[in-house]
């Protein structure tokens, strides 16, 4: 015969943290500890700290310093070498971004499209991404030298005046940005790749098939629409890292000659560590930092969305 | 015969347009080695040569000795990479160590504080170092720190960034592997260092790539904290050995201690291409302007 | 080891507003192998895991023997679980997949230090009685060849077989296992089914068996319980089951693939009103209820010739199925659908468009008032006439 059972009697236990759940919690604290701790001392409120002293008229090695409201602002604001800097930023920027972001896809879609040789171009092309940009900036130079450098010979030989390139005003910055590029070309080159390489082949057949079999048309209708997601994630990390520049300049141009190099980073380095000015540095960092985390923010929620990786 | 000869003519059409993308491509990738190039020969030729302006420089063994010798007395280059290992490896045990747990608590256990600590990360992911830099420089010099490994670690031992990443990568981590974990007598610890951590190991590869290629390449932090030679990592002691006047007039000595920064990470790539690729090409945020 | 009775006490279990355990009871004898059979989502993997203790009922009681549950973690509670995706480490190799139980219990933080562990004198006696348990399970499951493999290099059955060694190994009072051949090719669960079955007889280990599979429910179990919606709806042996289903969904669940159900009216006590014939029901039940009849396709017969009490249908289709096949009918007068089993060398008697005669096996069919088709017991036929 079949039975159901029917609930027999005996107090119900009414829910509480079982011994399990509470070793878990328990567990989560102790283990999330450390990082926490270390979060809060070492990111946290020193960042905080930054904000505060962005306040005051604080400098390394003088005692005293006072609060001056948003002082230090105003006066970097109406201040033309602050100016000249976020200008020549903005400058530099505009230079790495497109050239970086154009060229990456150009040569990825060209790689993209061979069979032979793909890994030795990739290594080629990211290679320069692993080096360490102060020993590459020192071979740079030699490139870029006035008299010996193997760029003016190239030019001499084809015809040309010598260029001064480091050390004219003209066209330091200019010179600073093509490592910049060269840098950075790799990085977003192997992000396109990854990303032609999600695109499905069938894509290509239906198009071929609707006429676009190759070339420019094929870009249009396929790649360049599915490419999309990882396109403006690139943009916005090359926006981050273009704005974040520093080491070519401090290695070779100390932010000169005449200021033509003295982009964001630099001049807060040159602010805060070497004439000391903390309050002043400290407003440059507030500025910089609210550029980058919206930066950051917008990167997220690209990364979080739609782009894959390698 | 006319189909053969039409199916002919479409190959060698491919085969001119195929040959033509690659002479653009290898131009491309040479210009992108040419550096790399210049630098190796330039480290190997005698000064006379570099300063003849000729379009190839000739490599000499005894220029070369005297080129690396002069780097290697002049600037204690051993000491930076030693230096520079060091504080490399130093940097990524202790982010490690204190990510993994913070990331699988995040990802697998209920605590109080939760929420809290996940946007304490992301924040953390959204500042870069040089947001902390100053009060820390502050703190560390009036601690007397200056000059010392722990100046040049500290700061490094908490990454935002790692924690995220090792959280994304447990959370996709089958719970039911976890709960049998728990049935066989693992504690919390014991599923962190003895189950999670071994599966994770390609998040833990991707990460020390790009922790080491961030710390070994940074010039920011190092030249803040740092003055004495003895401590320098490679970048520092190399920007420094260049504006010092002993490699004023020794281009081929300075780009001999530039080769030898370069190359064990440039030799590590070459081992490792497909991690490195990953590793650096990871959604990065904090650390995204160290490099 | 003396095997252990299990006692689950009205047991209730709440995901937000999803009710997965609503007042579950369910009693388990020393050495009893019980499925609980259901639908996917009726609970019966959430009844498991409170079981095992991976997740804590919102109210009621567990007993393994005669000891309480609630307060004890699920690494004591004596219990081995083996999940549907088997849950193996996969870091580990078989060996340690199946030794992990046993090391984590048996070795300190010390002994388990990987090169001088071995070598401290009483750690190194509990590694050798590591070792020779792991190859007694290893020969009983006959994996000895994969023992130093990783999972991803095992096929489906072996990794199988591997958690069920990491099961077996620590000899526990309550074997829990969760749909553990869902995941086998059809030949290969057969084949796991009976070794199962043989070493759960052999071990007397009492064991809990979870599956939507009522097949495999029907051909392991001492006893099934049937759940829908985190309710119990009834517990039994399969052939008490399989005979006297407690309410339509049951019926419909251990009828695979097909159970008929046509509507069905009393008009006088003890009978029903069926597609406009009169079924006799061993009931008295009062007239005015309304519900349906329910029985299987191998529980009727279709004829050419009109005979008493049958019902007019159309053949629509037919389906070959090996040995058997099926026919589908509607009903002449109220449009219903039927199933028909018949050997499928009968096929040619029967052609779709055609008229037949429909007669349902009284003796195997049975009635479910309308208003307790969720919960009464249903009411067996006991013949039809016209």
């Amino acid at each position: 015969m079949s039975t159901v059972l029917s609930a027999q009697a005996g107090a119900p236990v009414t829910a509480k943290p079982s011994a399990r759940v509470i070793a878990q919690r328990r567990a989560g604290i102790w283990l999330a500890a450390p990082a926490a701790l270390l979060l809060f001392l070492l990111v946290l409120l020193p960042s905080s700290a930054v904000l505060l002293l962005s306040l005051t008229d604080y400098q390394l090695g003088l005692g005293e310093s006072r609060f001056v409201g948003a002082d230090n602002y105003a006066a970097l604001v109406s201040d033309p070498a602050f100016r000249q800097s976020l200008l020549r930023t903005a400058i530099y920027v505009a230079t790495v971004a497109p050239v970086s972001i154009g060229l990456g896809l150009i040569f990825a879609l060209k790689i993209e499209a061979r069979t032979t040789l793909k890994a030795w171009y990739r290594t080629a092309f990211f290679l320069p991404v692993t080096a360490t940009l102060v020993a590459m900036a020192t071979a740079w130079e030699v490139l870029y030298h006035p008299t010996f450098g193997l760029l003016n010979t190239v030019l001499a030989l084809a015809g040309f005046q010598k260029v001064r390139f480091l050390a004219d005003p003209g066209t330091a910055l200019f010179a600073v940005a093509a490592i910049g590029v060269w840098k950075q070309v790799g990085f977003n080159l192997i992000l396109f790749l990854a990303g032609l390489s999600t695109i499905p082949r069938d894509l290509y057949e239906a198009a071929s098939i609707d006429g676009a079999d190759g070339g420019w048309r094929r870009f249009l209708l396929v790649s360049w629409p599915m490419l999309g997601p990882v396109t403006l994630f690139i943009v916005v990390i090359t926006l981050i890292r273009a704005v974040s520049e520093f080491e070519t300049v401090a290695v070779l141009t100390d932010g000169g000659p005449v200021g033509s190099t003295r982009v964001i980073l630099f001049m807060l380095y040159e602010e805060a560590f070497r004439y000391l000015k903390i309050g002043t540095g400290s407003a440059i960092a507030v500025m910089f930092l609210v550029c980058v985390a919206l930066l950051t923010l917008l990167q997220m929620r690209l990364a979080e969305k739609k782009v894959h990786y390698v | 015969m006319s189909d053969r000869s039409r199916v002919h003519r479409a190959f060698s059409v491919n085969g001119a347009r195929a040959l033509a993308g690659n002479v653009v491509l290898t131009a491309a990738s040479l210009v992108m080695l040419l550096p790399f190039l210049w630098m190796i020969m330039v480290s190997l030729a005698a000064q006379g040569e570099i300063f003849s302006g000729s379009l190839l420089v000739r490599p000499s063994l005894d220029a070369a000795r005297e080129n690396y010798a002069f780097a290697l007395s002049r600037a204690p280059l051993v000491r930076y990479m030693i230096n520079g290992a060091f504080v490399c490896l130093a940097i990524l045990v202790l982010q490690v160590l204190v990510a993994v747990p913070a990331g699988y608590a995040l990802a697998k256990l209920p605590f109080r504080g939760r929420p809290f600590l996940f946007a304490a990360v992301i924040i953390g992911l959204m500042i870069p170092i040089q947001i902390p830099a100053i009060p820390l420089y502050i703190a560390i010099a009036n601690a007397g720190l200056t000059d010392t490994y722990t100046a040049l670690i500290l700061p490094f031992v908490i990454s935002g960034f790692a924690i995220f990443l090792f959280r994304q990568f447990f959370a996709s981590f089958p719970d039911d592997v976890i709960d049998a974990a728990r049935l066989d007598g693992f504690s919390e610890l014991a599923i962190v260092w003895r189950l999670i951590l071994p599966s994770a190991w390609p998040a833990v590869a991707a990460f020390s790539i790009f922790s080491i290629v961030a710390h070994w390449n940074d010039l920011y932090w190092p030249l803040i904290v740092i003055t004495r030679p003895e401590m320098m990592t490679p970048p520092l002691g190399l920007a420094t050995f260049r504006a010092s006047g002993d490699s004023a007039g020794n281009i081929g000595a300075l780009m001999a201690g530039g080769v030898m920064t370069t190359l064990p990470l440039v030799v590590l790539f070459a081992f490792a291409q497909k991690h490195f690729i990953r590793g650096l090409t990871i959604p990065r945020a904090q650390d995204s302007s160290k490099n | 080891m003396q095997p252990t009775g299990l006692e689950v006490v009205s047991v209730s279990k709440t995901f937000g507003a999803f009710k997965a355990l609503d007042e579950v009871s369910l009693t388990l004898k020393p050495g009893e192998l019980v499925s609980i059979l259901g639908p996917s989502g009726c609970g019966k993997s959430t009844l498991l895991r409170v079981i095992a203790g991976l997740e804590d009922p919102d109210s009621g009681r567990i007993r393994i023997g005669d000891q309480e549950m609630n307060a004890i973690t699920p690494k004591n509670r004596g219990v081995a679980f083996v999940f549907q995706s088997y849950a193996l480490y996969p870091h580990l190799t078989s060996y340690e997949n199946i030794a992990a139980p046993l090391v984590m219990r048996e070795l300190s933080a010390l002994d388990r230090l990987p090169v001088v562990g071995k070598w401290l004198g009483s750690a190194r006696a509990r590694h050798t009685s590591i070792a020779a348990r792991v190859q007694g399970v290893a020969e009983l499951l006959k994996i000895e060849p994969y023992l130093g493999r990783r999972p991803a290099q095992l096929s489906g059955g072996q990794r199988q077989r591997i958690a069920l060694g990491r099961a077996l190994i620590r000899e526990p009072k309550l074997f829990l296992l969760d749909e553990p051949f869902a995941n086998l090719d059809a030949s290969l669960r057969n084949h796991t089914r009976a070794e199962l079955s043989t070493l759960q007889k052999r071990l007397g280990t009492t064991t809990v068996f979870v599956t939507h599979d009522q097949i495999e429910a029907m051909a392991l179990s001492d006893r099934i319980a049937v759940m829908f919606a985190g309710k119990i709806r009834q517990v039994g042996t399969p052939d008490d089951l399989y005979r006297n289903p407690a309410d339509l969904d049951v019926a419909r669940f251990l009828s695979q693939p097909y159970l008929n159900t046509l509507a069905a009216r009393i008009v006088v006590t003890g009978r029903a009103l069926v597609s406009g014939q009169h079924v006799v029901l061993d009931d008295a039940l009062e007239p005015g209820s309304t519900g349906v009849i329910g029985f299987r396709p191998e529980h009727c017969e279709l004829s050419l010739q009109k005979k008493a009490g049958a019902l007019a249908v159309t053949v629509e289709r037919l389906e070959h199925a090996g040995a058997e096949a099926h026919v589908f009918v509607k009903l002449n007068e109220t449009s219903e659908a039927c199933v028909v089993r018949i050997p499928s060398g009968m096929m040619g008697s029967w052609t779709p468009g055609s008229t037949a005669w429909l007669t349902i096996n009284s003796s195997e069919g049975w009635y479910f008032p309308r208003a307790a088709q969720r919960r009464a017991d249903a009411v067996p036929l006991f013949s039809a006439s016209a």
